[in-house]
C-alpha cells in the first residue's frame, strides 16, 4: 500500500513537467520538420510602386535576393512584378534550383509560369552536365532550349552546336547545326546529335562523321 | 559715540552695496543644451490645446492637415512641439491620402523642418505603415524615415531601417541597416502561395 502511495506522488509530482517536456519537444519537432526556408526579396534597397492597395511593383538593388519556392536568384538588380510575378534581372545573376544551378547576365520571366530567358555569357550546370550559350530559354522547367555558340560539357563529351534542345523529363539533349566536338579520343561532326543521359547513347544524323584520333581513321 | 558713527556708517554702506549688487548681478539662469526643450523656457500664454495646422508639398497637390492636443512655444529656440499628432494627409481634390499617428512632433519655424517621433504609425487604405521617426521639411516633396520600418498589408510584409518616399506614399525605397539588408516577403495565404 505504501509503496502505491510513493508511487502515485511520484507520479503527480512528475506528471505535469514530463507532460510539458513532451509538449514541448513535439512543438519543436513539428517546427523543424515544417522549417522551409523564407521567401522573399532581401536587398541593400527595395523601391516599392504602391497601388490599388497594394504592390505593384518590386525594384531590389544591391546583393539581392529571390526566394520563391524553390528558385534562389542572387543578382545586382531584381525587378519583380509581384501582381504578374514576372521578373527582370540584371547582374551578376546565380540561379538556383534543386538540381541545377544557372548563370547568366540578365534574366525575365515569369516565376508562377516557371519560364524564363536568360541572356548573355549562359552557364548552365546540371551534376556532370555543363552547357554555355548566348542565350536560354526555359519552358516551364520541361524543355530548355540553347542557342548561340553552344558548348556541351558531359563526363568525356565536349561539343560545339549552334543550338541545344535539353528535354529534362527524358533527360534528353538534341544538338542542331554545326556539331562539332569529341568524346575522349573520337572526334565527331555532323547537322544533328542526340545525346541519352541515361543510357549516354549519341546518335549522330546529317553528314555525320566519326574520327578515332588515336588511329586516323573514320 | 564716534564709534556708533562708524558703525552705523558702515552698516549703510553694506546695505547700500548689497541693494546695488543684487540689482547688477543677478544670478544667470542655466542655459540649456541645444535641442533640451524644458517647460522652464516656456512664456506666458506660449501654450495651446487643440491646435490645427496646414502644410503642403511643392505644388500644393498634397496638403497635411496637422491636429494636436497641445502646442508648446519654446523661448529660446524657435521651435513649435506639438504633442501627439495626427495628421490628415489630402489631395488637391480634399480626398484623403492616409492617415497619421504620432507622439511627438517638433517644428522648426525659421527651417520649415518637421521631426515626428513615435511610435509612428500611418494608415493608407489596407496598408500600415510604422516607424520611429520621420522628418520632413515643410513644402519638400520627400518624406524621410528611420527606425524600426515595417509596412504591411493583407498581403505583404516589408521591413528595413530607413525607407524614403514621396509625400504620396505611392513610391517607396526601403533601405536596409547594419548587417540587415531590406525585406519583402509574401504572407502565407496571399495569391504567391495559393498556387
Amino acid at each position: 500500500m505504501i509503496r502505491i502511495r510513493t508511487d502515485n506522488i511520484i507520479l503527480r509530482k512528475y506528471f505535469l513537467p514530463v507532460l510539458l517536456i513532451l509538449v514541448l519537444l513535439f512543438t519543436t519537432a513539428s517546427v523543424l520538420a515544417a522549417g522551409e526556408e523564407p521567401e522573399g526579396l532581401w536587398a541593400d534597397r527595395i523601391t516599392s510602386f504602391f497601388a490599388d492597395n497594394g504592390v505593384d511593383l518590386l525594384i531590389a538593388e544591391g546583393n539581392a535576393l529571390l526566394v520563391y519556392e524553390d528558385y534562389h536568384i542572387k543578382a545586382d538588380y531584381i525587378e519583380y512584378d509581384y501582381p504578374g510575378e514576372s521578373i527582370e534581372i540584371k547582374g551578376n545573376i546565380s540561379l538556383s534550383v534543386g538540381d541545377y544551378f544557372l548563370r547568366a547576365k540578365s534574366l525575365s520571366g515569369n516565376l508562377n509560369e516557371k519560364s524564363f530567358v536568360a541572356r548573355d555569357e549562359v552557364y548552365f550546370q546540371a551534376d556532370d552536365l555543363k552547357i554555355n550559350s548566348i542565350s536560354l530559354e526555359m519552358k516551364n522547367e520541361g524543355l530548355f532550349i540553347f542557342t548561340g555558340n553552344v558548348l556541351l560539357l558531359y563526363k568525356e563529351i565536349q561539343v560545339q552546336a549552334d543550338s541545344l534542345n535539353y528535354e529534362r523529363e527524358q533527360d534528353l539533349l538534341v544538338l542542331e547545326g554545326n556539331i562539332n566536338g569529341q568524346n575522349g579520343d573520337l572526334k565527331l561532326s555532323g547537322e544533328r546529335m542526340e545525346l541519352d543521359l541515361n543510357s549516354e547513347k549519341i546518335k549522330l544524323q546529317g553528314r555525320a562523321e566519326l574520327l578515332f584520333g588515336d588511329k586516323g581513321g573514320e | 559715540m564716534k564709534n556708533r558713527r562708524i558703525l552705523i556708517l558702515l552698516g549703510l554702506i553694506i546695505i547700500i552695496v548689497g541693494i546695488y549688487m543684487s540689482l547688477h548681478y543677478q544670478p544667470e539662469r542655466i542655459q540649456n543644451k541645444p535641442g533640451e526643450l524644458e517647460e522652464d523656457n516656456l512664456l506666458p500664454g506660449d501654450q495651446f490645446k487643440n491646435v490645427q495646422l496646414v502644410f503642403f508639398n511643392s505644388d500644393a497637390s498634397i496638403s497635411w492637415h496637422l491636429d494636436s492636443e497641445s502646442i508648446n512655444n519654446f523661448a529660446r529656440q524657435r521651435v513649435l512641439e506639438l504633442f501627439p499628432v495626427n495628421i490628415t494627409a489630402l489631395t488637391a481634390e480634399e480626398e484623403i491620402l492616409y492617415k497619421l499617428y504620432a507622439n511627438n512632433s517638433l517644428y522648426e519655424l525659421d527651417s520649415g523642418l518637421m521631426e515626428i517621433s513615435g511610435p509612428i504609425e500611418i494608415i493608407k487604405d489596407q496598408l500600415n505603415f510604422q516607424a520611429a521617426r520621420i522628418s520632413w521639411r515643410d513644402g519638400g516633396d520627400l518624406l524621410l524615415a528611420t527606425g524600426g520600418i515595417y509596412i504591411h498589408s493583407p498581403d505583404f510584409i516589408i521591413e528595413g531601417d530607413s525607407l524614403e518616399t514621396d509625400l504620396s506614399l505611392n513610391r517607396i525605397t526601403i533601405m536596409g541597416g547594419e548587417g540587415k539588408q531590406a525585406y519583402f516577403t509574401w504572407k502565407d495565404g496571399s495569391d504567391q502561395n495559393q498556387d
